[in-house]
């Protein structure tokens, strides 16, 4: 059916009120599909290991936090991972876009620290940049520029940067809950990447553009999202003193430092810039 | 997957997900543009019926889940021959229809049918194993989802789609590029 026609619509309007009207209750429609229909026990077991990791990982917990339990949906027990997400995770993800350039960002949930490293599609760094708290809550910061081999530094009550990448895992985990509540994403099957067993869930977004993320069913964080124009990994690694130092740049031998922070490759300062 | 069963949005984007894929499906199987019709809705009535029983974490894929309740539906309607289900006097599908459907439906009937040098080789297979084959081949269905659709395990599909394979392989000479096509895919 190349497009949609008035027979689809009339569908629709007819599946709505089905639905609306209760009918989806009766047990002797129920499609017979398949072998058993009974919840599988390897399902329910993986799903009780998920409650007991989140219990496991769970720190500065109240008595009245949500735990997720076997019968939950996804929806439910990304709601209840929202208060049991451990802050001992460093966060990295690797953006391609389709021009073929890419992001990587870095950020420790507990201090807010984050990097931006950007590369163009050769894969050469071409510019990055990192905040982390300084002395007297200040933030301190560090711009490279490896085009001009130039880098700056600079020291600000609140950076920008500390609130970017937005990916922290409760971010991350509030969006999915949300979209699957309002229905803009749903469940779309399991799938094994690389060796870890996820969910696979659609999302349609408010002006039709379509993506696929991959949530660990262990960890209810994401691993990886396929969307029309991006396409994501995720990792969430220990917060061991090797994955800390990944988030601050060591700025290479020979480049001008500047007396503040260099401007991103491309960008121009209009010319009326700095005139009285 | 209970949210098809009670939230009307989520059925919606659901529906419009799958319903051309459901079509095209039906489309290759049935001979009249009311049957596809039939099929299409009661599918997915069948489908907002039967959410509870639907589980993603077993890996199974929507689409794999709707064709298999549409080719069941369309082996249905093959038996029953002129009675109509319970259902279908409920859903009524081809009530639904109106000229231009009618006209579309019969386009895409067209638009589906294979070239008789692949439908002969396909007659040479014994019926699972072209259900098996078209699945795959012709429908775009990964395996998994093929299989789940036949309700076999995986193991027991891919046993049916190799020796399908291999007797398509049979009838295949250099001139037959669609036959070509369809093993490569296999």
């Amino acid at each position: 059916m190349s497009g949609s026609g008035q027979f689809e619509e009339r569908l629709l309007t007819k599946l709505v009120s089905f639905q609306q009207n209760g009918n989806h209750a009766s047990e002797t429609m129920a499609p017979r599909t398949g072998r058993g229909r009974s919840r599988p026990i390897v399902a329910a077991a993986t799903v009780m290991a998920v409650a007991a990791v989140l219990v496991a990982t769970r720190t500065g917990s109240s008595p009245s936090d949500p735990v997720a339990t076997p019968a939950m949906s996804l929806e439910a027990r990304t709601v209840a991972a929202l208060s049991t997400a451990s802050h001992e995770v460093v966060f990295h993800s690797t953006v391609v876009q389709s021009s073929g350039s890419v992001s990587e960002l870095w950020r420790d949930d507990q201090t807010g620290a984050s990097r931006v490293v950007r590369k163009d599609a050769a894969g050469q760094v071409v510019w990055e940049t990192a905040f982390r708290p300084g002395p007297g809550g200040a933030v301190q910061g560090v711009t490279i520029n490896y085009q001009d081999r130039t880098w700056g530094e600079r020291e600000v009550d609140a950076a920008p940067g500390m609130t970017e990448p937005p990916e922290t895992a409760a971010a991350l985990q509030q969006q999915l809950a949300e979209n699957l509540k309002n229905g803009r994403s749903m469940e779309d099957g399991s799938e094994v990447v690389d060796g870890r067993m996820t969910t696979r869930v659609k999302t349609i977004g408010a002006k039709g553009e379509t993506s696929t993320l991959w949530i660990d069913n262990e960890t209810l964080l994401p691993v990886k999202q396929i969307g029309d124009t991006i396409n994501v990994t995720y990792s969430w690694a220990p917060r061991s003193s090797e994955n800390l130092a990944a988030l601050w740049p060591a700025v290479p031998a020979g480049f001008t430092k500047l007396d503040g922070p260099p401007l991103p490759p491309g960008v121009k300062l209009p010319a009326s810039f700095g005139r009285s | 997957m209970l949210w098809l069963a009670t939230d009307r949005d989520s059925l919606e984007i659901f529906y419009r997900r799958h319903v051309a894929a459901v079509a095209a499906f039906a489309a290759r199987r049935c001979h009249v543009a009311g049957d596809i019709a039939d099929v299409v809705s009661v599918t997915f009535m069948k489908a907002v019926s039967g959410a509870h029983t639907f589980d993603p974490r077993r890996g199974r894929s929507a689409l794999g889940w709707l064709v298999g309740i549409a080719l069941n539906e369309i082996r249905e309607q093959a038996r029953r021959d002129q009675r109509q289900s319970a259902l279908i006097a409920r859903v009524g599908g081809h009530r639904l229809l109106d000229d231009s459907d009618v006209v579309r439906m019969e386009q895409l009937i067209d638009a589906q049918r294979l070239s008789p040098q692949l439908e002969r080789a396909l007659a040479q297979l014994s019926n699972v194993e072209r259900e098996a084959v078209l699945l795959v081949a012709v429908d775009g269905l990964s395996s998994g989802e093929a299989a789940m659709a036949l309700g076999l395990s995986s193991t027991v599909f891919r046993a049916r789609l190799s020796r399908g394979k291999r007797h398509l392989r049979r009838s295949f000479t250099d001139s037959s590029t669609e036959i070509a096509e369809v093993i490569a895919v296999l």
